[in-house]
């Protein structure tokens, strides 16, 4: 859609830009363009500085894909964190939700997407050459399958659990079921389904 | 919650905004046997087509959305209100460039969640592909009908599209993919394809005794029968449909991988229609064709008002099939819907058929009176 409003070029430019980023429509983007007009140079300055090196300090983790701008990632390089622990999820964006709820005290792999052939995405285009290689160092004692329940991440979960597969090492999925805190009655007839399978013996 | 009483669901209201011939209307719908009259083109057919999009999100006419838009209008909207038992609901589709759903205000992003509030039966003349055209077209109807009667059918149904959609592109990628990828997709598509035909096998056993009895108003003595015949066999225990399933999977795994699509699953099985034991796609003549379609349609129509129809309000609609029908199956016809809480038959005159409608309504020029 063009834009009705004559703004001078380099706006127009800027609000175009804006507009690409997720949640931001035509006239908020109107709106942050004209804001950032405000801005001291210096602010400006700086943020144009944070967008033009920001793929350059970025880089994945060496060992875990995770994004970083030291060889290893905050979690890789930290003592405290269990190593024979590996949760392995689809994208680096994925992990901070996992981190949010701050009782997983492991370390991650970043597979870099999942199975889907209609996208051409196989098992050669995920970061899997790398986990062998982890799984090979010895010490990991269990796999954590954090791919989505919809049908590339189970299918995606299910491809690991045979190609991983070795001696001593237990693989094992996240658990899907009943949301924490809602009402069972509001529930889809699929998740029940699920939530029973997966039910936990209290007595 | 249902008082004493109250009336039962039903659509009390319609208003379209470019919608095919109507540039703007508002039309109160009313209950039970409702006539549309008017000259070809008037825009009967285009109401029914609305009030079944708001159903299912699904024309009877066409797959090209494109097609509901007026000619001179970027998109369309479309708002149907329902009412009784105490309670109104009101469904909102807005086409422009996306599509976007209401129900009482409130946003819906999937359309699973939005269709089916309100359930409908469309009788058309193309019906007749029920029982002349190819499987899908069976396989279609009782999938349409099994969502219609349980949401949990729709969710199989669409996972195991989706699985089959990737795994048919693995098949024709399989050299790059290998062996153990396809078997990641054949736990869900066994799954997945296991419950779609246990749903199935349950659903045409439900239809079972309506299509007798519709087969019997129809064609008299003539036993008419739907049978179900998946790849697996009939047996409908979940566990032995996932296994054999699975094991047609393994001996068909060399053609699937060089035919590069997968075989065998609930998208290749057959609804089998008999008249006294003869199948009627190969040796019924175009009028029992035509009687079975209208018999199937019926059955399905009963199975939804008996499971259904009176918490969700239950719409018939009929465009121009009654012309089709000879004198005495119309009136059998008419005579078996006239007791249906609401519906919508288009009609070119309606002199013959009045005397079986609640109110005749005039279409003409984008209006309704």
């Amino acid at each position: 859609m063009p834009l009705p409003l004559g703004y001078p070029q380099p706006l127009e430019e800027l609000i175009r830009s804006l507009r690409r980023l997720p949640g931001i429509g035509a006239r908020t983007a109107e709106r942050l363009a004209l804001a950032l007009l405000e801005w001291p140079e210096a602010d400006l300055q700086a943020l144009g500085q944070s967008l033009s090196t920001l793929r350059a300090r970025l880089h994945p983790c060496t060992q875990c894909g995770n994004l970083a701008d030291t060889p290893l990632c905050l979690i890789c390089a930290n003592p405290q964190r269990q190593t024979e622990l590996i949760c392995v999820v689809e994208t680096a964006a994925q992990i901070p939700v996992i981190e949010r709820c701050g009782s997983f005290r492991g370390l991650y792999h970043v597979l870099g997407g999942r199975l889907a052939p209609l996208d051409h995405r196989g098992p050669e285009q995920l970061r899997l050459a790398e986990l062998h290689q982890r799984l090979a160092a010895g010490n990991v004692r269990e796999v954590i399958l954090a791919t989505s329940s919809d049908v590339e991440g189970e299918a995606t979960a299910a491809y690991l659990a045979m190609d991983l597969q070795r001696p001593g090492l237990i693989i094992s999925r996240i658990a899907s079921g009943v949301p924490v805190g809602a009402d069972i009655g509001f529930a889809d007839p699929a998740t029940i389904a699920i939530a029973l399978r997966a039910r936990r013996n209290l007595g | 919650m249902s008082f004493g009483g109250a009336a039962p669901v039903a659509l009390v209201k319609l208003e379209l905004a470019g919608f095919r011939s109507y540039q703007s209307l508002a039309w109160p719908v009313p209950p039970g046997v409702t006539l549309l009259t008017g000259a070809n083109g008037a825009g009967k057919t285009n109401l029914l087509e609305a009030v079944h999009y708001a159903a299912l999100l699904r024309s009877f006419r066409t797959r090209n959305l494109q097609e509901l838009r007026r000619w001179d209008s970027p998109g369309f909207s479309l708002v149907a209100t329902l009412g009784g038992d105490g309670l109104t609901r009101q469904l909102r589709v807005t086409q422009q460039q996306e599509r976007s759903l209401q129900v009482d205000g409130v946003p819906i992003i999937r359309a699973s969640d939005f269709i089916n509030h309100f359930l409908a039966v469309a009788f058309i003349p193309e019906d007749i592909g029920l029982v002349k055209g190819p499987a899908s077209e069976r396989r279609r109807f009782l999938d349409i009908l099994g969502s219609q009667l349980d949401a949990g059918y729709l969710r199989a149904l669409s996972e195991y599209n989706q699985v089959l959609r990737q795994r048919n592109a693995l098949l024709r990628q399989y050299a790059q993919f290998g062996d153990r990828a396809l078997e990641a997709f054949d736990q869900q598509l066994v799954a997945f394809g296991a419950a779609i035909i246990q749903r199935r096998l349950l659903l045409v056993e439900e239809l079972r005794p309506e299509l007798e009895e519709s087969g019997r108003q129809f064609f008299g003595d003539g036993s008419l029968l739907a049978r179900y015949t998946p790849v697996t066999g009939t047996e409908s225990g979940l566990e032995t449909l996932t296994a054999r399933l699975f094991d047609l999977l393994v001996k068909n795994r060399d053609r699937e991988k060089r035919d590069g699509v997968t075989l065998v699953g609930p998208h290749r099985d057959e609804l089998l229609l008999t008249l006294d034991t003869r199948p009627l796609a190969a040796f019924g003549s175009e009028g029992q064709c035509r009687t079975t379609a209208l018999a199937l349609r019926l059955a399905s129509y009963r199975l939804l008002q008996r499971q259904a129809g009176d918490q969700r309000g239950l719409i018939l609609l009929v465009d121009d099939v009654l012309g089709e029908l000879d004198a005495v199956r119309r009136r059998t016809f008419l005579d078996l819907i006239r007791q249906c809480p609401q519906a919508l038959i288009t009609v070119t005159t309606a002199d013959e058929c009045a005397p079986w409608a609640d109110q005749v309504v005039t279409v003409h020029d984008g209006a309704v009176n």
